[in-house]
């Protein structure tokens, strides 16, 4: 089977390899089951991959016609079938034993293994899975030899592998890296640095279960081992470098806030855990933090990790614990100062009228919807009170003077 | 899967087969790890986490519920680093669960309780705002769900997918909205749907009946079984103030498999119903008198004396009921035959006799085989259980499963081959079958012109099918419903089992599956007129009279259909009428009631006043299930227990029962039930070392009685000409059937069902009968009506009816233990 399915917002060298070159994975896929002497082939991927999809099948097409696929490949007794397989998008797809669950028409949720799916797979069956992008390098590593491939590479982890590169760089996109490559090979030299004369501020590596690498560690390489030394892991390889218009909270409300939509469910901390960490961050990055918050969260997200069936719920939780092991200052200028240094934490904002500046005309009285706004006639200037403020920003559009802040 | 594996405990050496989870292999040996999700029956899953333990050489805590034992595997439950993750796990269970536990079913005996209890952490660390939901909303008429209480463990759902079969109830929604549910809302209401009120570790699913009737722990509870059919599944009654309050699940694994039907659950509520019969009472001129029931069981014992010394001991009869215990039965033949020296004995309107040519399978043995053939049995409408554990045997166990029946059934999708025969071609079926597999075994079929080759309406091929699937399968189980057999086919079936047992590959073994409570026990107690209990035939002469006592009467009685023509013909003169009801279930209708009020004598034993009890001279109570107890024995051949859990004034059967004996001179003081039980086991070989220690919790089963070549086949009926025009009717059982038991109090009534006639395609179009129209059944001596259902549930020339309720009186218009012709015509 071929795993298709990428469910990371950043990610997309599953769709790329198989919209570019489908017949590459089709012929990875050929090869991996003539080993192992498969009968039947599957290639899963996202039903909103229609062009991939699309140009999978007319593959598969092309395939058959040349006699590559069907009964009695090229002569020989191995025969074999492929067909697509459409699924829904759902994050959780990806996973192994979810994936087939969902190709047998039920619900995905990943299994506990073993069994794995080597001996006990789809339909019960023993299956070999791997991602397109795996695939994809099977033909060129035949062809070359393995001694070609296993040069690349440190030691512990041979070959390349393919990185989706974004943030504030100057160029981004997707790129297939020796693993001996650090990051700031990377940023600095294949991306042309950060743009606009900004600073690197967080290396936010390996999508939403990934975590975040301060600038002191971007001479981290991107194998797996260094990876996981420095706290984060490879993920959905993807990586991304934000200036210092990033700010950590949020950067962690969105991989936390897209893995609470996205899990299955099924474990109870995972369920659970990750809605009660989307909450408190919230009340962090909306200015209802405590400092000892600090502390639990760092608990709950060790224990969502180490009683978590699947990646899903063991990795969801990096954002948050990289973000306390290396940014935690970032956390307690949040809660203790109330201020979110990027202004990326609209909940932090205060409005203040700049009394020198008001005119008094009382534009900004009407458009309050919870008439915090007082004075602002009659040569008084205009105060909000800050209680009363749900920081919607009407008041700040509708003074022509530039008075509120 | 039998090698033993041994690891490690805590510390204490554990060995457990192959396959076993940690947590099972802990509980042998004492230690209790806390689970929510897991679930014996269910098999490993692995979601509410609770169950996480260390294992030596494992980078992570693995859950205990989804790891299989290992070789030297060495396992600690009770380390720091789990009980952390214990606490946490609980934290984050109970932080979104509502704490209304005051007021909630469960409390007492909820999971979720226990394990805070014992594991969980004394505080926690923070706020936070749970879940909110629709508090109690139903899911079925008689399931309430509060989704609010729901801790997502899927046990419910997984129950739905795995044992049921049916994936009715599903999980809806992602992540933290995960939502127990089903399709576009529609209720839940399977046949077994309550038994997830059971396994749920918390209050979200509760039994709408019992909600806020009473709290757990002021429930007596009876470990008692269920009397509704003849798998006999264990279940757990809890009374309150001796009223009648829940049904539980009672697991045993030879019998139920840890579940029950909700007709169990919710069936039981005739145990207050209002035609209760509760005194015994004499009719004399149209005007009823009560009279004390230990006298009024002397004062019949008498007359029906009297009458046999006038008119010869061939004027009275007795019908039985295959509903009675063991030690009922056993009295009352023993009465008639001891005292009033009368083999005029039966319990049923069709033809079967103890004893089979192959060993007696019990329902454990569904799952342990290669092939269940089912013959004339529709299990999920008839035994329930039986329904479940096929299910399970072909889902779980590889068994292939093979179907002979003259009607579609729900089983059929799970079935390798079904063959269906013309409606009233069982006999011609059973005997192309025996007759295919003798003519490739190269043996005499033994059954002489009966293998006459009438027309089955089976294709030759696929005949050949099922003729190869069953010579090619090693080991087979076959299980058959006397009751749904017409004519002469019982005696073509059991032939055909000699046949089978004649391959020498072939392991074979049968289940007599009539749907009825205690119909083996009928038949082991020799309520019948040919055999003494124990399946001795009257032949037996010597053995009879060494065993029974010197006056045993030996001339053949009158079968129960016999009875009622003698009644008819004058011949008959005193009938009592034990836990049955005739007028309503046996052929004939009307010509039963006539028959019936020929008679000097009717007397009517029963629990529920019925169309029988209403012509009676004499009326005596029985208490029946719930207040009575007794033994049964189940089409398994296991006898088990059947405790009481709610009290009564009056004397139980067996009481009544010997107190009629005493009235014509027995002496024998039986002083409790256990000494009725006693004799049976000193009497009936096939009993011996059944008593009440042996079959206390789990029951035992019995040796069947032994096989003695029964009768032979007779030559086919020739009074089944057709009419012009006529169909062949047969009827069949449906489940929640609307009587005397499940009546239109009951909380099942929303599975009650209209009358239907099924019919196929081919003879609508010839009678031009459309889907949904109203119909009259008619034939001698009653009709019935009916909405046409067009299906292909039959072949063409038969119609199908299940019997949905009493009012239908669908077994009027049957003439017969043989095959009845019906004409079809719109209303
Ligand atoms: S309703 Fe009960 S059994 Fe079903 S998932 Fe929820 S807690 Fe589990
Ligand atoms: S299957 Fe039969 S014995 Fe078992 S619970 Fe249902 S009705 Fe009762
Ligand atoms: S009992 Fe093991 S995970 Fe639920």
């Amino acid at each position: 089977m071929v795993n298709g399915d990428e469910g990371n917002p950043a990610s997309y060298m599953d769709r790329s390899v198989m919209e570019g070159s489908p017949h590459q994975v089709v012929e990875g896929l050929l090869i991996g089951a003539y080993a192992i002497q498969a009968t039947e082939g599957i290639i899963y991927t996202r039903s909103d991959y229609s062009i991939a999809v699309r140009r999978l099948n007319k593959a598969l097409q092309q395939a058959r016609e040349r006699g590559f696929l069907g009964k009695n490949i090229m002569g020989s007794d191995f025969s074999i079938d492929v067909r697509v397989h459409e699924g829904l998008e759902s994050f959780i797809n990806g996973e192994s034993t979810a994936l087939m669950l969902s190709v047998e028409g039920k619900r995905p949720m990943p299994k506990a293994q073993p069994p794995h799916s080597c001996d006990n797979g789809l339909w019960g069956r023993p299956t070999l899975l791997n991602n397109a992008e795996t695939w994809a390098t099977v033909p060129a590593i035949i062809k070359r030899g393995a001694g070609w491939y296993n040069s690349m590479g440190p030691s512990n982890a041979h070959g390349c592998k393919v990185w989706a590169i974004s943030g504030n760089i100057k160029y981004n996109g997707l790129m297939e890296l020796d693993m001996n490559t650090t990051f700031r090979d990377v940023i600095d030299g294949m991306c042309g640095g950060i743009a606009k004369k900004k600073e690197l501020k967080v290396i936010h590596a390996g999508g939403v279960t990934g975590g975040f690498l301060p600038p002191e560690l971007a001479d981290t390489k991107t194998d797996y081992e260094s990876l996981l030394n420095a706290g984060v892991i490879m993920g959905q390889a993807s990586f991304a470098a934000y200036d210092n218009s990033a700010c950590v909270i949020d950067l962690a409300k969105f991989s936390i806030g897209f893995n609470e939509g996205e899990t299955c469910g099924k474990c109870t901390p995972c369920r659970i855990g990750l809605t009660i960490i989307k909450n408190k961050l919230d009340d962090i990055s909306e200015g209802r933090g405590k400092l000892e918050d600090i502390d639990k969260l760092q608990a709950l997200c060790e224990e969502i990790n180490v009683t978590s069936l699947c990646g899903l719920g063991e990795t969801a939780v990096h954002a948050v614990l990289t973000g306390i092991k290396y940014f935690r200052k970032e956390y307690e200028r949040h809660i203790v100062e109330q201020i979110c240094d990027a202004a990326k934490c609209t909940g932090l904002y205060r409005y203040l009228v700049k009394e020198e500046e008001c005119v008094a005309c009382g534009a900004c009285i009407k458009p309050c919807p919870t008439g915090a706004i007082t004075g602002g006639t009659r040569k008084e200037a205009a105060h909000i009170d800050m209680d009363l403020c749900i920081n919607c920003n009407a008041c700040y559009q509708a003074c022509n003077f530039l008075a509120i802040l | 899967m039998t090698d033993e594996i041994k690891l490690t405990i805590d510390g204490q050496a554990v060995s457990a087969p192959k396959g076993t989870m940690v947590v099972d292999a802990a509980k042998k040996v004492g230690i209790e790890i806390p689970v929510f999700c897991y679930h014996e029956k269910l098999g490993p899953f692995g979601c509410c986490r609770m169950c996480l333990v260390e294992v030596e050489k494992m980078p992570k805590l693995v859950t205990a519920c989804t790891q299989a034992v290992a070789p030297d595997m060495v396992v600690l439950t009770q380390t720091p680093k789990v009980e952390k993750a214990r606490k946490g796990v609980l934290e984050f269970t109970l932080l979104n669960h509502p704490l209304d536990c005051p007021v909630c079913d469960k409390g007492g005996e909820c999971p979720l309780q226990n394990n805070t209890f014992r594991y969980g952490p004394g505080t926690t660390r923070m706020e936070f705002d749970r879940a909110h939901n629709a508090k109690a909303t139903s899911l079925s008429p008689v399931i309430t769900i509060d989704r609010e209480r729901c801790i997502a463990c899927q046990r419910c759902t997984r129950y739905s997918d795995i044992i049921e079969q049916e994936r009715a109830l599903v999980m809806l929604n992602r992540g933290f909205h995960n939502d127990v549910g089903t399709f576009d809302n529609r209720p839940y209401d399977t046949r077994f749907s309550g038994n997830v009120i059971d396994i749920c570790p918390v209050g979200a699913l509760t039994n709408s009946d019992f909600r806020f009737k009473a709290r757990t722990w002021d429930l007596k509870n009876s470990d008692t079984l269920c009397a509704h059919c003849g798998c006999n599944c264990n279940m757990t009654m809890g009374t309150r103030l001796n009223k009648f309050m829940r049904i539980e699940t009672r697991p045993n694994n030879a019998v139920d498999d840890g579940w029950i039907c909700d007709k169990a659950r919710w069936g039981y509520k005739f145990a207050h119903s209002e035609t209760r019969i509760l005194d015994a009472s004499t009719v004399s001129g149209g005007a009823r008198k009560v009279l004390p029931v230990r006298e009024a069981a002397a004062g019949v014992a008498e007359a029906l004396k009297k009458i046999a010394d006038e008119h010869g001991p061939g004027s009275v009869g007795f019908l039985g009921s295959p509903y009675g215990s063991n030690e009922d039965l056993y009295l009352y033949q023993k009465f008639f035959r001891q005292r009033l020296k009368t083999n005029n004995i039966d319990h049923k309107a069709y033809p079967e006799t103890p004893g089979l040519p192959v060993e007696h399978y019990d329902l454990s043995r569904l799952e342990d085989t290669n092939l269940v053939l089912l013959i004339a049995s529709d299990p999920p409408e008839e035994l329930p259980i039986v329904e479940l554990r096929i299910k399970k045997a072909i889902t779980r166990k590889r068994v292939k499963l093979a179907i002979l029946n003259d009607q579609t059934t729900d089983l059929d999708r799970f079935a390798a081959l079904s063959v269906r025969y013309n409606v009233g071609a069982d006999g011609a079926a059973l005997a192309a079958l025996a007759g295919g597999l003798a003519k490739e075994l190269d043996v005499d079929a033994g059954l002489g012109d009966a293998a006459a080759s009438a027309p089955t309406g089976i294709p030759a091929d696929k005949m050949k099918e099922l003729v190869e699937l069953v010579r090619t399968s090693m080991r087979i189980c076959v299980v058959y419903n006397p009751a749904a057999l017409t004519g002469d086919s019982n005696r073509i079936l059991k032939r055909l089992l000699e046949v089978i047992s004649k391959i020498p590959t072939i392991e074979c073994g049968a289940i007599p599956a009539a749907p009825y409570t205690n119909a083996v026990g009928a038949l082991d107690m020799g309520v019948l007129p040919d055999y003494y209990p124990g399946g001795v035939p009257l032949s037996e002469a010597e053995a009879i009279r060494e065993n029974f006592g010197e006056e045993s009467p030996l001339d053949p009685g009158l079968s129960a259909l016999e009875m009622i023509r003698k009644a008819e013909s004058g011949e008959l003169k005193a009938l009592l009428v034990y836990r049955s009801n005739p007028v309503l279930d046996f052929p004939g209708g009307k010509r039963i009631e006539e028959a019936l009020k020929k008679l000097d004598l009717l007397v009517v034993h029963d629990m529920i006043e019925t169309e029988t009890s209403r012509l009676a001279h004499i009326v005596l109570p029985s208490n029946g299930p719930a207040y009575d107890e007794g033994t049964t024995t189940n089409i398994g051949g296991r006898v088990q227990y059947r405790r009481r859990g709610l009290t009564t004034q009056n004397p139980p059967d067996w009481q009544i029962v010997s107190g009629m004996c005493a009235a014509l001179g027995d002496e024998t003081d039986y002083s409790s039930l256990f000494g009725v039980t006693r004799e049976i086991a000193e009497k009936v070989e096939s009993y011996a070392g059944i008593d009440k220690a042996s079959i206390k919790d789990q029951g035992k089963n019995r040796v069947a009685p032994p096989w003695n070549g029964g009768p032979g086949p007779q030559k086919a009926d020739a009074s089944s000409a057709p009419k012009n025009g006529a169909l062949k009717l047969r009827v069949a059982d449906y489940l929640f059937c609307n009587d005397k038991i499940l009546d239109a109090h009951s909380d099942l009534k929303h599975h009650f069902k209209p009358s239907v006639v099924h019919m196929n395609r081919v003879d609508a179009e010839r009678l031009g009968l459309h889907e949904g129209e109203r119909v009259v059944l008619s034939a001698e001596p009653g009709v019935v009506t009916a909405d046409v259902a067009v299906s292909d549930r039959c072949n063409p020339g038969g119609v199908i009816v299940p019997r949905v309720s009493d009012d239908q009186g669908v077994r009027s218009i049957l003439q017969g233990g043989g095959v009845s012709w019906v004409e079809i015509r719109k209303a």
